[in-house]
């Protein structure tokens, strides 16, 4: 959100969704020149038909959650999601936006991203926690846990915790949203090829549909979960 | 998480047989384990307790921190032979329940206060080698504050014969007991110890190339403590192996000078030569340069020992 | 020691099929009724009576839509056990508790005496398997039904990439621990269940099903029954090589070790614990192959 120019351009990627993002891709000193401006792009980018979603930070949910539930909102990511108790507050703060500004009540759709150990540890009451849980993802646990290739090019630990996180969001009837990434692959620097790939991986064992951080990653995308249909970009 | 200990190689030493343990400190081991459980014969359980410890010193004069391996079944007796000033850690073995290692933490609590040991500091190996074991991880690894370093074995002799699989096949048998271990570890924030899959079809314990690939992959996913092995061909391979190489070390540098680049401005990554850097890989790069300064303090304390033992002899 | 390795699956409908169970070689045989209506009552018996001819034990697998009917229908002297499709709790697992314990007690069967075998199809039985299995202590197999598993999560099987490798490992882990076996065919066989694999190939996916844990295999064809058979059965070889392993442990006792080198391997107490066990297994599998034979050369 600290790039106007990405918002646009954004728009036109073709994604089914497209996240706003506060945490990841915004540095500190621009996060309330950030939170100004997601009013206006989520103008812009849900004009373009399709799901706008917000990525927030769990520790600042009070500004964020203030600066994102505008009309054109479809949910928001919550990143690094831990405990069932965060979601619950996110969701009660979003029912008290929701009444003040005009949007129909429980429609911002929550997606906690499991990044850390903790977060997954409690995957399956972080799913249940809230009617509001749409689906659940790994995000970048892979970076925030620091989980590195192994010789077969797997990434340490990501089998375990993708197989495990499909089983949880299944029991707890939320959509499970990943890609199956290898080694050389990271999330900003995949080719579309390997992203199609990823995306065809992570199909085969259950994931619906993915988070990418490049344009050029939302064609592959879309094309191996054709007929799940789900793909975000970040803006 | 607590002071970091260089804990890369091992190796479990029956106490019954002299001449491995007399020897045990020659091998350049980060820690040795005086096994009182699965290589010591029914019959001498009682000897074996009583040379555990003249056999603290023995085995650690060389630098390796002394670790000793109960029996499950005997956690009393054992306990109260092995608990002597020098020994760092209890390994035991087949840990199933949280009430368990509860009740061995009272006991080297209660020991420690009458030996004039520093309370708090043995620590406590919760081995999980049975499926019983694997379903109360969580509740295992948090039972006390003695346990700072858990995992699953790979390829365990134990968990294999209790899920009653054959060992030394060409597929990973045990991905989901190796996660649940580690998820554990990982959420109480605990030393993870486990180690990528790499196949093991012959079933030697004495292959130094295995030994040295096996440690190397772990270092390169992230990974910092070694599991130990049962003989000193192995040693050399996982030190080195789970030691920083000196283009590891080169390459964090560059990593933390690039990132500095970042500073003061909007933008959270930079792309160098097709790769990412960011604050991942600077946080990355901060840890390895932490951890390659550890190994090499520790490389240094262990040469210092052994040459104060060689002096020690010569003199004589 | 149960020795349940192949328990083959036989549709009510086939009355060929089912008149010819027996001859397979099978340790179970299990007449399913899922997907259809319960047959009346002296079907099922002769049902039951014709595949027990050979020595096998008998299950009926129940439609869960119709669980009171079906185990109306089916619970008899001579029947074994159930399987119980669709579990996804403990409660689905006590429904079928206090019916079959009622008909027991009303058609002079042994109190207890029938056997569950529970198969699990959705996340939510995967993630709920350690209350399932403590529901009732008649569960003596588990296994993932892999096919139906795979449609609940929207999963079109990719032979390349096996989705079931933390659902399996859960469930070896979970049954182990309860003392429940656990059963089930490598991927992707489990999931295609071909009906022309070779038997090498059949052979091959179950040894790999036996080194993640299980201890035998639903059938769906009368085809892999005798693969699994041998899969599951400790080759001569194994069990030569495990009586070495034994001499050798004997021998270090004898010498003050426990820990013995043979052929560049390790020999310590879990190793020959564990040869042990593959010798008592290879005995147990020859006691039963000899009951069966017996049985087929009875029935001509």
């Amino acid at each position: 959100m600290s790039k106007p120019a990405e918002i646009d351009h954004a728009a036109k990627a073709g994604a089914d969704v497209i996240v706003l993002d506060l945490v990841e891709f915004v540095v500190d000193k621009d996060k309330p020149a950030a939170r100004e401006r997601v009013r206006n792009a989520l103008a812009t980018v849900s004009g373009a038909g399709g799901e706008v979603f917000a990525q927030i930070d769990p520790h600042a949910a009070g500004a964020d959650l203030a600066a994102c539930a505008w009309p054109g909102l479809s949910g928001i990511v919550v990143s690094r999601a831990e405990k069932p108790q965060q979601i619950t507050e996110i969701s009660a703060l979003l029912g008290r936006l929701e009444k003040e500004r005009g949007l129909a009540k429980g429609t911002v759709k929550i997606v906690p991203a499991l990044e850390t150990a903790q977060g997954n540890h409690e995957a399956y009451e972080i799913a249940r926690a809230s009617e509001r849980v749409w689906g659940v993802t790994l995000g970048r646990a892979d970076l925030v846990m620091d989980l590195r290739p192994e010789p077969s090019d797997e990434i340490h630990l990501m089998p375990y915790l993708m197989q495990r996180l499909i089983i949880v969001a299944g029991a707890a009837g939320v959509t499970p949203i990943g890609a199956w990434w290898r080694a050389p692959d990271r999330g900003l620097l995949a080719t579309p090829e390997n992203t199609f790939e990823a995306a065809r991986r992570g199909r085969a064992i259950g994931f619906q549909g993915t988070m990418c951080v490049k344009r050029s990653q939302v064609e592959p995308l879309n094309r191996a979960y054709a007929s799940t249909a789900r793909t975000a970009s970040h803006g | 998480m607590a002071e970091r200990k260089v804990r890369r190689s091992g190796l479990t030493m029956p106490v019954v047989t002299p001449r491995f343990v007399d020897n045990a400190w020659r091998r350049g081991c980060d820690f040795v384990v005086i096994d009182l459980e699965d290589s010591v014969p029914q019959h001498l359980k009682a000897h074996a307790r009583s040379l555990v410890k003249d056999a603290i010193p023995n085995v650690s004069k060389g630098g390796a921190e002394a670790f000793t391996r109960i029996n499950h079944d005997h956690m009393v007796e054992d306990t109260e032979a092995v608990v002597w000033p020098g020994l760092k850690r209890i390994k035991y073995p087949k840990t199933e329940h949280a009430s368990e290692v509860r009740q061995l933490d009272e006991i080297i609590t209660r020991l420690e206060k009458e030996r004039g040991i520093e309370p708090g500091t043995i620590e406590i190996d919760a081995s999980i080698e049975t499926a019983v074991g694997v379903a109360n991880v969580l509740a295992i690894a948090r039972a006390s504050p003695r346990v700072r370093e858990f995992g699953a074995t790979t390829g365990g002799y134990d968990l294999s014969r209790d899920l009653g699989v054959e060992m030394f096949v060409d597929f990973d048998q045990f991905v989901y007991p190796r996660g649940e271990a580690e998820l554990a570890a990982r959420t109480l924030g605990l030393g993870v110890r486990t180690a990528p899959f790499v196949a093991n079809t012959t079933g030697s314990v004495s292959d130094p190339n295995r030994a040295l690939r096996q440690a190397e992959a772990a270092r390169r996913c992230g990974l910092r403590l070694g599991g130990g092995g049962l003989n000193p061909a192995v040693v050399d391979g996982h030190n080195v192996g789970l030691t920083p190489t000196g283009d590891d070390v080169h390459d964090a540098k560059s990593v933390l000078e690039e990132y500095a680049m970042l500073e003061g401005t909007s933008e959270t990554w930079i792309e160098i030569e097709g790769r990412v850097i960011d604050r991942y890989e600077a946080e990355r790069a901060r840890e390895l340069l932490d951890w390659a300064a550890l190994c090499a303090a520790r490389n240094k304390e262990k040469e210092e020992a052994v040459a104060r033992v060689q002096q020690g002899t010569e003199k004589k | 020691m149960l020795i349940r390795r192949s328990n083959l699956l036989v549709p009510i409908g086939d009355a060929d099929a089912i008149n010819n169970a027996w001859r397979h070689g099978a340790d179970a045989i299990a007449l399913d009724l899922e997907g259809s209506s319960p047959c009346a009552q002296p079907r099922m018996k002769a049902a039951i009576a014709a595949a027990a001819r050979g020595a096998a034990e008998v299950f009926v697998r129940i439609d869960k839509a119709n669980l009171k009917a079906g185990l109306d229908a089916s619970v008899w002297p001579g029947l074994a056990g159930i399987v119980l499709p669709q579990v996804e709790s403990a409660s689905d697992v006590a429904d079928a508790e206090a019916i079959t314990g009622a008909l027991e007690r009303e058609r002079g069967i042994e109190p207890g005496s029938l056997t569950f075998i529970v198969l699990l199809e959705s996340a939510r039985a995967v993630w709920n398997i350690r209350e399932i299995l403590a529901a009732s202590p008649r569960i003596s197999q588990a296994g993932l039904d892999e096919p139906d598993l795979a449609a609940s999560l929207g999963i079109e099987p990719d032979p390349e990439y096996d989705p079931f490798v933390y659902a399996r490992g859960r469930l070896a882990v979970e049954a182990t621990a309860a003392k429940v076996g656990a059963i089930g065919m490598a991927y992707p066989m489990s999931v295609l269940q071909p009906t022309d694999g070779s038997p090498a190939e059949i052979e091959k996916m179950a040894t790999r099903a036996r080194n993640s844990g299980m201890k035998g295999v639903l059938c769906p064809h009368p085809g892999w029954v005798a693969p699994v058979n041998a899969a599951f059965t400790p080759t001569p070889e194994l069990v030569h090589y495990n009586h070495r392993v034994r001499e050798a442990f004997a021998a270090g006792l004898e010498a003050g070790t426990a820990a013995v080198p043979l052929d560049g391997r390790m020999i310590d107490v879990p190793v020959d614990e564990w040869a042990i066990v593959v010798i008592a297994t290879a005995e147990a599998c020859a006691a039963r192959d000899a009951q069966k034979r017996e049985a087929l050369e009875r029935a001509g």
